[in-house]
């Protein structure tokens, strides 16, 4: 008698447990990359050979969006700032990549050097929030005393009753527009978030067994929380900074938006769509084109640090 | 026997799990007969396949999971063509399953009454009042006391013995005529598990049949008429429950059977069929390591009150001896563990450690003195720093000496490595490379590089598989006779502790009710709990197997 | 015979406190009791949730009030526009009216007093009392994020059902990217996108106004979509988890069918996570309501904020930060409690608080 397969499966789901080894696999290799990065070109090529496509497609875009931050020159030779009453509103061609806008300037060029602001103080949103997260997260999850604990995370409930846009808007409002400003008011908002996850990340490796384990071989609590609390802890930042890059990349583009960000002229990639939004009727180009390069660069940061978060969990 | 006996025919069963490079060959050409009125036991260590075999008997596949047979009839029906709507019928109505660890296998979030309710109704609606009243009787049925308040409750408000009573009444709601059974009882104290095992006991009494699946010798032999054992897929010998645990014929089915720690296996190795002695150990009665008396602990309960964890307990060790402490969940041992390994502070009670005071003094006195007692707990992995390679492990405490070199540490780090019989290579890999078996001799390598005079193991065997529960307690009685280190082995397996210990404590309820030598307690227990724990405990009805 | 008569009571627990009473008597009791205690638990959790949304409004009145006072320069200076600064009569007059000749505390609890009477001021710049501002275009925004939030909860429900039933990768994969990419989306300019095609390219929307409940559809929509997307992502992460646990499989093993399994309990499971990240959105819907006002020009938080920003109408400002904290506060609450009410074992753990 033939083999014959019995019946079709029913869903309680192993086949999304591999895929998720795949990914770990995939992004332990992109770590293994990141220790080693000079001169092993051909180990570069093997590891992004057994990342899944869409983490390869990210990783291309974000190195193509952070040499757009670092050099914009080398991509665009029109000025992102220069006005060409002659040419307004004209669609994408072959001279205008992503065509003008209602001055005339070349909007690929814009988008070009507004990666510098968007992703820039994106960037610096994020080191800000974090630095204040790690201090803040591991003092209230490594704390003996609840009253430290409490007092913190006080402090970070008060801080989060304020939506961060809305956070944002009113330190603007008190201290005035200005990048640093901007930097500021959205780092602040991002403080609760960061610090929450690094507190719970740091009270469970701290009641963990190997952390118990290690009183007993007579480690000090300061050489037990340096030693194995910190490096572990700490395993969290590459995702918390690839998603919390992506917020903030969205943050400033919507305070630009309402024209609290960087101020005209300068090429930010919310002010850009906002400028378009009363030539829409003649000029589609000059807000979709923007949003899609937004869009497209906070999803790489995402499948990125999604892709880490996997290769994190999956380590135990 | 007559055809409309049998309830599954199964020949050429073969399983498979993912496709291409990752292909797993889980079950390999398994054929077997489950009849009416019998119970069948499926016996193997993890990875043998014995779950997933099962669970081919209700349809239950994976995504990734490839099930084929020559032949598979259930009641009198080929299922070869069956689609997941024809499965539907067959499950809980014909055929019932309960799963290991009530706790997870119920859902958290419904009351324990409408997750029977649900089974009663899962094919068809009953009437809702008659509906109401019956899953008050199957709870009744399956020895839940006051079922009609109990309905109401979620599945962590009850002890584990009662959700898994309403687990089984679940399973049973729809009267199927064959009830399989996944480690049942591996989640519960032995006093309940003995319950449980008899109320399965009573359906198979009932007439109908029950597939009971376990790593426990014993407990399918306390069952089952019939006994399957499987090993890596493969059905490796089949038999009457007598011939399997009296004449097995296979060198696995021995294995097996002389792996299981017991009275009869004092003094002998468990991982070899022979059972050759183990080397002589030496107890030195003057050199006392660990002494503690009136030791008690209570913890705040949430509710105000105090819990009472530990108390007045007492505890001597000697060196070269093994001290066992039994007892169930919520007995106290793991904190009175915890309290001699200076981890936990007590409140009234002093320990002295090789005759200085241990506990109850300030951390930083007690800190140059930590490595003299070292602690082996149930879950290696989660005590290693995942950051860490097997020799990083070994050589962290070692390396809080701070008298070493580093050409001396990685000395160190092999010599230990084979004490604990494994490869030197092991020493560079990542833990979780390894095998649970290995891994937990990793551990004990970690504990035994810093020559402590205790070493603490708390459930140290318990999550491993007999034959290498078997491989690690030969490898601690040898260390043990070669180190001459004290060992204070908690458990909550009797035959464990009867096994390996010199010296036994039963506790209960913080108290310690019973002490002595193992032989005096196990077999001629005074106090009615330990009398109780003693009946409770599923042996295996033997003939004297052992060689003497 | 009876399966209960069979199986000894090893643990009569109760004897104790049993004298003289049947133990079924004593477990009816005990069991009235816990559901006693159960309703007080409930009541003192929320009072508890209570007293902190309290102390989290108090304190953020306070961080506001004391970040104006550390503002470097003359209060009245920040207090006042340029044109304004030379304006003595001005000047006299928010200094009177914020109390700013008198010492600290004085002004500080004037102040609380002012807010507790619901009494946000005057604003400069619009000549008018912040409460009117407020009446007159709050209920707007109210609207937006209330029809947003269904739209949200809605699209995410039916799309993070229909999708677990899929088994097929490609389908799947096209879910998730979809999901991916309405989260990354900033509602703003998912609005400029439904206005290009909806309103310029098809004409079915007005493109600006509050008039109509047509005028609601799209920023409600732009708002209520990339948020479905994201409670659509935890929704269906939660059903899976849910379905990998091994209640599911008792629950296959009983002949429940997928759908029903998914429907009674991996939902329930689901919502969990999902009540605890909606809680959070609730700060973002209103931040995305107020750059989304904007798009579409419609009154509301949106543009009292900006105009009150761009005119540094100080009052404005501290109301603005006042009720978005409030709204905040409320809608965690809420999501506590709803959570306390999901997940019978949260009952045990806060009564032991």
């Amino acid at each position: 008698m033939s083999q014959v397969t019995i019946a079709e499966p029913v869903s309680y789901n192993s086949l999304e447990n591999r895929r998720i080894v795949q990914d770990a696999e995939a992004v332990k290799g992109h770590a293994a990359v990141a220790g080693v990065f000079t001169g092993k070109v051909q180990a570069l090529v093997a590891t992004v050979k057994r990342w899944r496509p869409s983490v390869v497609f990210a990783s291309a875009y974000l190195v193509v969006v952070l040499l757009m931050v670092a050099v914009p020159q080398l991509f665009t030779k029109f000025d992102p700032v220069e006005n060409d009453l002659l040419s307004v509103n004209q669609a994408p061609s072959a001279a205008h990549l992503a065509g003008t806008d209602y001055l005339g300037r070349d909007l690929f060029s814009r988008i070009v050097y507004g990666a510098r602001y968007s992703v820039g103080i994106g960037l610096a949103v994020t080191v800000f929030a974090l630095v204040f997260a790690v201090i803040l997260g591991t003092l209230a999850g490594a704390s003996r005393s609840s009253f430290v604990d409490n007092v913190v995370m006080r402090v970070i409930d008060v801080l989060s009753s304020f939506p961060s846009i809305l956070l944002a808007l009113v330190i603007v409002g008190l201290t005035g527009s200005g990048i640093q400003n901007l930097i500021l008011a959205l780092g602040i908002g991002s403080i609760p978030g960061l610090t929450r996850l690094i507190r719970a990340e740091t009270k469970k490796i701290i009641l963990s067994d190997y952390v118990q384990q290690s009183k007993t071989f007579g480690l000090s609590r300061f050489t037990i929380l340096v030693r194995h609390v910190l490096p572990n802890s700490l395993g969290v930042i590459p995702y918390m900074v690839t998603m919390s890059v992506g917020e903030a990349i969205i943050g400033v583009s919507g305070l630009s938006f309402l024209g609290v960000g960087p101020q005209p002229p300068t090429p930010e990639w919310g002010t850009i769509i906002a400028d378009s939004r009363n030539y829409l009727g003649v000029a589609w180009w000059s807000g979709i084109i923007p949003g899609v390069v937004l869009v497209l660069t906070v999803i790489s940061f995402t499948v990125i640090g999604q892709a880490w978060q996997k290769s994190f969990e999956g380590r135990d | 026997m007559a055809q409309n006996d049998v309830i599954a025919q199964v020949r050429g069963l073969n399983v498979d799990f993912g496709e291409g490079e990752s292909l797993h060959h889980v079950v390999k050409n398994v054929s077997f007969t489950i009849r009416r009125g019998e119970a069948v036991g499926l016996v193997g260590e993890s990875g043998s396949g014995k779950s997933v075999t099962v669970r081919t008997l209700l349809g239950l596949y994976a995504d990734d999971e490839h099930v084929q047979a020559e032949e598979f009839d259930l009641f009198g029906e080929s299922t070869l063509s069956y689609k997941d709507k024809d499965w539907r019928k067959i499950r809980g109505s014909r055929i019932g399953f309960v799963l290991q660890d009530a706790l997870t296998s119920l859902d958290p979030l419904k009351t324990i009454g409408y997750q029977v309710d649900e089974a009663l109704n899962a094919h068809g609606k009953v009437d809702k009042k008659e509906s109401a009243e019956k899953v008050v009787e199957l709870l009744d049925e399956v020895g839940i006391p006051q079922p009609q308040i109990r309905q109401n409750q979620y599945p962590h408000e009850l002890s584990g013995g009662l959700r898994q009573r309403a687990l089984i009444a679940g399973a049973v709601a729809d009267n199927p005529s064959l009830i399989i059974a996944d480690e049942p009882t591996t989640a519960l104290d032995v006093t309940v598990q003995a319950q449980v095992l008899n109320l399965l006991k009573s359906r198979k009494e009932d007439g109908n049949a029950l597939i009971l699946v376990s790593h426990d010798l014993a407990v399918v032999a306390s069952v089952c008429d019939r006994i399957l054992v499987m090993k890596n897929g493969e059905l490796v010998e089949e038999g009457s429950s007598e011939q399997i645990l009296h004449h097995p014929q296979q060198e696995y089915t021995k294995l097996l059977l002389a792996a299981v720690p017991s009275a009869r296996s004092r003094g002998r190795r468990l991982s070899s069929i022979k059972h050759e002695p183990l080397p002589q150990k030496t107890i030195d009665y003057d050199q006392n390591l660990l002494h503690a008396e009136h030791i008690g602990k209570t913890y705040h309960s949430h509710h105000g009150g105090t819990v009472t964890a530990v108390q007045d307990a007492g505890v001597d060790l000697y060196r070269g001896e093994t001290l066992g402490i039994v007892g169930e969940s919520g007995s106290g041992k793991s904190t009175l563990a915890k309290i001699l390994a200076g981890l936990v502070e007590p409140n009234e009670g002093t320990v002295t450690l090789e005759g200085e005071a241990w506990s109850p003094i300030p951390e930083r006195q007690r800190r140059s003195r930590r490595q003299k007692i070292q602690v082996v707990s149930q879950d290696p992995i989660s005590s290693f720093d995942p950051r860490y390679s097997v020799s990083k492990i070994i050589a962290e405490p070692l390396k809080v000496q701070k008298k070493y070199t580093k050409d001396e540490i990685r000395r160190k780090v092999d010599e230990s490595l084979d004490l604990v019989q494994l490869p030197r290579e092991y020493a560079d890999y990542s833990p979780k490379r390894l095998s649970g078996g290995q891994r937990q001799r990793v551990a004990i390598a970690r504990a035994l590089a810093v020559n402590p005079a205790v070493l603490v193991a708390d459930e140290a065997v318990s999550a491993l598989d007999v034959s290498i529960q078997a491989q690690i307690l030969d490898l601690l009685a040898d260390i043990q006779a070669k180190t001459q280190v004290g060992i204070v082995f908690i458990s909550h397996d009797l035959g464990v502790v009867h096994h390996i210990a010199d010296q036994v404590i039963v506790m209960k309820d913080g108290h310690i009710v019973e002490s002595g030598d193992p032989d005096q307690v196990f077999n001629k227990p005074s106090h009615p709990y330990t009398k109780r724990l003693i009946a409770a405990l599923p042996t295996i009805p033997a003939e004297e197997r052992m060689p003497r | 015979m009876s399966a209960s008569q069979t199986v000894p009571q090893v643990r009569p627990a109760l004897s104790s406190s049993g004298a003289g009473k049947s133990s079924y008597e004593v477990i009816r009791e005990e069991s009235r009791s816990e559901k006693a205690r159960n309703l007080k638990g409930f009541v003192t959790f929320v009072m508890s949730r209570l007293v902190q949304a309290v102390f989290v409004v108090w304190s953020a009145v306070t961080l506001v009030f004391i970040t104006i006072h550390l503002t470097p320069g003359d209060i009245v200076d920040s207090l006042l526009t340029d044109s304004e600064k030379n304006n003595a009569e001005l000047r006299m007059r928010v200094i009177a009216e914020w109390g700013l000749d008198k010492p600290v505390v004085v002004q500080y609890f004037g102040y609380l007093g002012k807010l507790l009477h619901g009494d946000f001021g005057t604003s400069y710049a619009q000549k008018k009392s912040v409460n009117a501002i407020f009446a007159e275009q709050f209920s707007a925004t109210l609207q937006l994020t209330i029809v947003a939030a269904i739209i949200a909860v809605v699209v995410a429900l039916i799309g993070s059902l229909l999708i677990s039933g899929k088994t097929n990768a490609v389908v799947r994969s096209l879910y998730k990217g979809t999901e991916l990419t309405l989260l990354s989306t900033p509602p703003f300019w998912f609005g400029i996108l439904l206005l290009f095609v909806f309103s310029f390219r098809l004409g079915w929307f007005p493109v600006a106004g509050d008039s109509s409940f047509k005028s609601l559809v799209l920023p409600a929509l732009a708002i209520g979509i990339p948020m479905g997307g994201n409670l659509s992502q935890i929704l269906r992460q939660g059903i899976a988890k849910s379905e990998e646990q091994p209640y599911t499989l008792t629950s296959l093993s009983r002949g429940l069918s997928p759908a029903a399994i998914r429907l009674r309990h991996s939902l329930r499971h689901a919502s969990i996570p999902a009540l605890t990240v909606g809680g959070m959105m609730a700060g973002g819907l209103l931040g995305g309501a107020v750059i989304t006002e904007q798009v579409f020009g419609r009154p509301g938080l949106g543009q009292i904020a900006v105009n009150a920003i761009n005119t540094k109408d100080l009052p404005v400002i501290l109301a603005v930060a006042f009720v978005s904290s409030l709204v905040f506060v409320i809608a965690s609450t809420v999501v506590d409690v709803l959570y306390y009410l999901v997940d019978p074992r949260l009952k045990i753990a806060h009564t032991e608080e």
